[in-house]
């Protein structure tokens, strides 16, 4: 099956169900609201001064909105300098998952060799493993090359490939026409050279659900910069989010304004890269 | 592979080695003066605004050592210093929780400041005792506290004048305070607990917001004549004596026989936000940390005032207090100068004018507490703080295995005080689940 | 054939350093370390199999395992029959379906710490968005996050809000049932349902299967909701697998006992993952590499 038949069969529906009554797009639009209405009450709550944050019973619509909440976590956490770190970290970690994670999954793909089969189940291993359970094995490392407090942990780690997308990205090349590689390679071209001309030019929606994806995870990381970042000047947002709060101060009027900032580059990757991120994933599925 | 290809692959390794490079000297490290002491702190992004610009005055005033500052957000400082410990990378000084140290105390990841405390003079008798006490062991003092937070009374005026009832005052005891409370408590129809066709199910608004939900409140055991720990470091614990009987039976009665106490049996404590039904005007009095009058005022939502902790049956005020404090980690290869960084923190003119504002805690130290004092916000009487201060009381058990006793023994508290268990069966449950938790701590 | 094997090496060769020093080195120190009584900074002790035999017999951790199933089952069966569910009901649409799916898709995607804060407020017994709902219909909610019996379907709610990824995958299988099927089927005289359970379902028992599995293995390792929102409680009544391990380690800085939990933990997975491979694998034929 070509990419393209399964990418419009991903996006847009050509079926057409015998019935198209009103009373489906209702039942749509009813099974869809519970999707989109914590958001939209997150904006409604940051923006509510706090006596109508306070308020009980709820009230639905802040009256007048305010920007207090947001001006308030504005002024407590320097949200400019902690969106260039995340920025930083995620980016950095994006280009070298995306690429070490084609490659290897191209490999796995395309190359027939000999332990192929094992190394796949010890990958596919790997996502088993809990990962919180390596954090102290894996802070000694670290700790010993000197690299705490610094990005580096939060970054070197993705030139190794990411075990769920390296499998992502075997499954898309799974999916291509398998003489594709073998008549470039039959033109004379090495396997890396297939990847780069052959396989990574139709790879768009794989790169792109990938990118997405780990971009998202490594700005929302809470762990892995809670244990290896030290000065509250080279935090991350979740990090620094997670300090708004005491164990015995809480001002939640001041969380879910951050909670509101913090998520707006997530949303606008999101839906930047949204159709090629449905066709992505929606690859991973069937294929054996 | 051929020439070409293996110079690209080659070039490419290098540039994202480069751009590594780049990476680690771009993120600020430890500064290479002659002594860098690492501090680490685990202050509220609120907390970190007001110390971060007296850090720097110690820090410029002091030409033989610069700080570079380590911040972990609140509740996370175990992961931290757990990862520390066993990769023996710790900070110079560490600002901890007091609850969490004793167990690292134990281990001995600290420093004893006995020998340095003596020869600074540092005046002991000007901290308050108890949060000193959470960094005492083996007759020795590892950690000086520099806030504390205790709980005072808070009280909603506008539900007295509803209820037609003279306004608490620093006299009360918790026989006052039942006593209202009952009268405080009304269902949708306006009827009190004792009233006929009273409906506790629907209660509009409750007298007195808590009960008592884990053994960390054992102030409130003591306020009735109990006592929770049989030995000073609380590794050994008791619950079913005569007296402790009684006082569960005060605080439980409260609960169900006087409908007159919200019972939420993690009030906050665990997760939400702490006192919200009294934030929300649904409970007419509670205990709760100073702190709150920060976010009361925010909110401003309830006209309120506080009393100090109300008097127990024994004339004294015991109240929960929590507290931090600093160490010096016994890895630290300067550990002279974390000593005299530690003497600028705890400071009283420095404790004085770096805290002191609503939300935070209160000085550790007497002659810096009444810097709390700032007649410009609510509430009136906040004297009762420092009356707090003297007669409040640190968390115990405090050893290694404390959360775990906490984790063993929170559902029993939640089905004595449902009415699930009988009072007496709970009791001795809890008690033999705490003392299991704990006897490991007990043997050291 | 040689050199072509070389290169596979050479091109996994990123991925088989990360495994060696990121995964396979920890994982014998894990191995190692459960044999040891290790509360930092005093040094490891070898202790034996003491950490196993104590593990055995810790209340806790049994009701952990309880509660991680609980959580699973509750989440991965009603998350793929909503998954399909919704995904038909998609692909029916003549108009806004790619709205429709994006809106589903969002919070699968976005999930993080901040939305579970966003939760936590939700879940407020008394300021939040379900009871203020719930109240408009005449209910009084419950505590939700702080009530022992809410807490876990609060969790449970959180984790199949986190659906959408099952219904972009389903919807792409979807398209993939082959439509001469479905006609030859049709001409037959079979109905909708007759033709969705002898042609749709078995053209999508592959994608279950890598569903069921995938959801599965994320909801035994579930942590960032109960870490950030309940620590467990309360009562344990969210006291997960993961999490108890991450107390035993963090809270209690009790290191070879959880590093016994970790292997105990990574056996159940396998042996579940291995049984779903087992009994319902080869029935889809869905192997391992080609």
């Amino acid at each position: 099956m070509a990419a393209g038949s399964i990418a419009a069969g991903a996006v847009a529906p050509r079926q057409s169900g015998r019935f198209h009554l009103p009373w489906r797009a209702i039942l749509v639009t009813l099974v869809v609201l519970p999707f989109a209405v914590p958001f939209v009450w997150l904006i409604l709550s940051a923006l509510k001064p706090a006596d109508q944050f306070y308020a009980f019973p709820p009230t639905l619509l802040p009256n007048p909105p305010s920007l207090a909440n947001v001006d308030a976590v504005l002024r407590l956490l320097e949200t400019p300098r902690l969106f260039a770190n995340t920025l930083l970290v995620a980016s950095l970690s994006t280009v070298f998952t995306v690429v070490s994670s084609a490659v290897v999954g191209f490999a796995f793909a395309t190359i027939p060799a000999r332990g192929s089969r094992l190394l796949f189940a010890v990958l596919i291993g790997t996502i088993l493993i809990p990962q919180t359970a390596l954090i102290v094995p894996q802070f000694i490392l670290f700790s010993r090359l000197g690299w705490v407090g610094s990005y580096l942990p939060l970054i070197v780690p993705h030139l190794f490939g990411s075990a769920f997308f390296i499998f992502l990205f075997r499954q898309w090349f799974k999916s291509l026409p398998a003489h594709l590689f073998e008549s470039a390679e039959l033109d004379g071209a090495t396997p890396l050279q297939a990847f780069r001309h052959v396989g990574l030019p139709l790879a768009g929606p794989a790169i792109a659900a990938v990118a997405v994806f780990s971009f998202i995870a490594a700005w929302n990381d809470f762990l892995g910069p809670l244990i290896y970042l030290r000065s509250p000047d080279t935090f991350t947002v979740s990090v620094a989010m997670a300090t708004l709060d005491g164990i015995y101060v809480q001002n939640p009027q001041n969380s879910v304004a951050m909670a509101l900032i913090v998520l707006i580059p997530p949303i606008v990757v999101f839906f930047i890269a949204q159709r090629f991120l449905v066709r992505g994933v929606g690859a991973t599925g069937w294929r054996g | 592979m051929s020439e070409s290809r293996r110079v690209r692959v080659g070039l490419l390794s290098a540039v994202l080695i480069g751009a590594l490079v780049v990476v680690a000297c771009a993120a600020p490290q430890a500064s290479q003066a002659p002594v860098s002491l690492r501090l680490q702190v685990s202050l509220t992004a609120d907390e970190l605004n007001s110390f971060r610009p007296a850090l720097q005055a110690i820090d410029d005033a002091n030409a033989g050592w610069t700080v570079a500052l380590e911040e972990v957000p609140q509740g996370s400082e175990a992961e931290r210093v757990t990862t520390l410990l066993a990769g023996n990378d710790m900070p110079d000084v560490l600002r901890l929780q007091g609850l969490t140290v004793q167990q690292w105390i134990r281990r001995d990841a600290f420093v004893d400041l006995d020998p340095r405390i003596a020869s600074a003079n540092l005046d002991m008798a000007d901290f308050y005792e108890e949060p000193l006490a959470q960094y005492r062991y083996a007759d020795s003092v590892w950690g000086i506290p520099d806030l504390a937070t205790p709980e005072v009374v808070y009280y909603n005026k506008q539900a007295f004048a509803d209820a037609g009832l003279d306004l608490p005052d620093d006299s009360w005891t918790y026989d006052d305070m039942r006593e209202a409370a009952v009268a405080l408590t009304t269902d949708t129809q306006g009827r009190h607990p004792h009233d006929p066709g009273f409906d506790p199910e629907s209660i509009e608004r409750w007298g007195w917001n808590g009960g008592i939900t884990y053994f960390w409140q054992n102030a409130f055991v003591k306020a009735r004549g109990g006592e929770l720990c049989v030995n000073p470091d609380c590794t050994e614990m008791n619950f079913t004596s005569e007296a402790n009987q009684e006082a569960f039976d005060w605080w439980v009665g409260l609960v169900r026989n006087d409908h007159a106490a919200l019972y939420d049996p993690y009030g906050g404590s665990q997760t939400g936000v702490p006192g919200d039904p009294f934030l929300a005007g649904r409970a007419a009095m509670g205990s709760n940390g100073s702190f709150a009058i920060g976010q009361l005022n925010t909110a401003g939502t309830v006209e309120y005032d506080i009393i100090p902790p109300l008097i127990g049956v024994d004339g004294s005020r015991p109240t929960p207090l929590s507290t931090f404090g600093y160490l010096i980690s016994a890895t630290s290869t300067h550990p002279d100068e974390s000593w005299q960084l530690i003497l600028a923190l705890v400071d009283a003119g420095f404790l004085g004018e770096t805290w002191g504002q609503p939300g935070h805690g209160v000085p550790a130290r007497r002659s810096a507490a009444s810097s709390v004092i700032d007649d410009s916000h609510a509430p009136t009487n906040q004297q009762a703080i420092l009356t707090a201060m003297e007669s409040g009381e640190v968390f115990r058990p405090n050893t290694a295995n404390a959360f775990n006793a906490f984790g063993a023994t929170g559902d029993l508290f939640t089905r004595m005080n449902t009415g699930e268990l009988e009072m007496l069966d709970a009791l001795t449950q809890i008690e033999s689940a705490a003392n299991d938790a704990l006897a490991a701590d007990r043997s050291e | 054939m040689r050199t072509r094997e070389r290169w596979f090496y050479l091109l996994i060769s990123p991925w088989l350093i990360g495994l060696v020093a990121l995964q396979i080195v920890p994982l014998a120190a894990t191995a190692l370390l459960s044999l040891t009584r290790w509360e930092p900074p005093t040094a490891p002790a070898f202790i034996g199999a003491a950490n196993f035999e104590q593990l055995l017999g810790d209340g806790r951790f049994i009701h952990s395992l309880f509660n991680t199933a609980v959580y699973g089952v509750a989440t991965v069966v009603p998350g793929l029959l909503i998954g399909l569910g919704l995904a038909i009901l998609i692909r029916g649409l003549r108009r806004g379906a790619a709205v429709a799916q994006a809106t589903i898709f969002l919070p699968a995607v976005v999930a993080g710490v901040a939305t579970a804060l966003m939760w936590g407020w939700i879940f407020n017994p008394r300021f939040g968005l379900l009871n203020g709902l719930l109240s408009v219909v005449g209910i009084d909610g419950p505590a939700w996050l702080r009530d022992p019996a809410w807490a876990m379907p609060a969790m449970v709610l959180m984790g199949l809000w986190n659906v959408g990824i099952n219904v972009v995958i389903y919807t792409a299988a979807l398209g993939t049932v082959p439509r001469d099927l479905h006609e030859a089927a049709e001409l037959d005289g079979a109905g909708r349902v007759a033709r969705f359970r002898a042609v749709t379902w078995p053209a999508l028992m592959p994608v279950t299967f890598y569903l069921a599995v995938v959801n599965a293995v994320a909801a035994f390792q579930v942590f960032t909701p109960v870490y950030l929102l309940t620590g467990g409680g309360p009562s344990d009544a969210t006291l997960t697998t993961a999490l108890y391990t991450y107390q035993t380690a963090f809270s209690a800085g009790q290191l070879g006992y959880a590093s016994a939990m970790t292997l105990v933990v990574l056996a159940l997975v396998a042996i579940l993952t291995f049984g779903q491979f087992r009994y319902v694998g080869r029935r889809v034929e869905y192997g391992g590499a080609g």
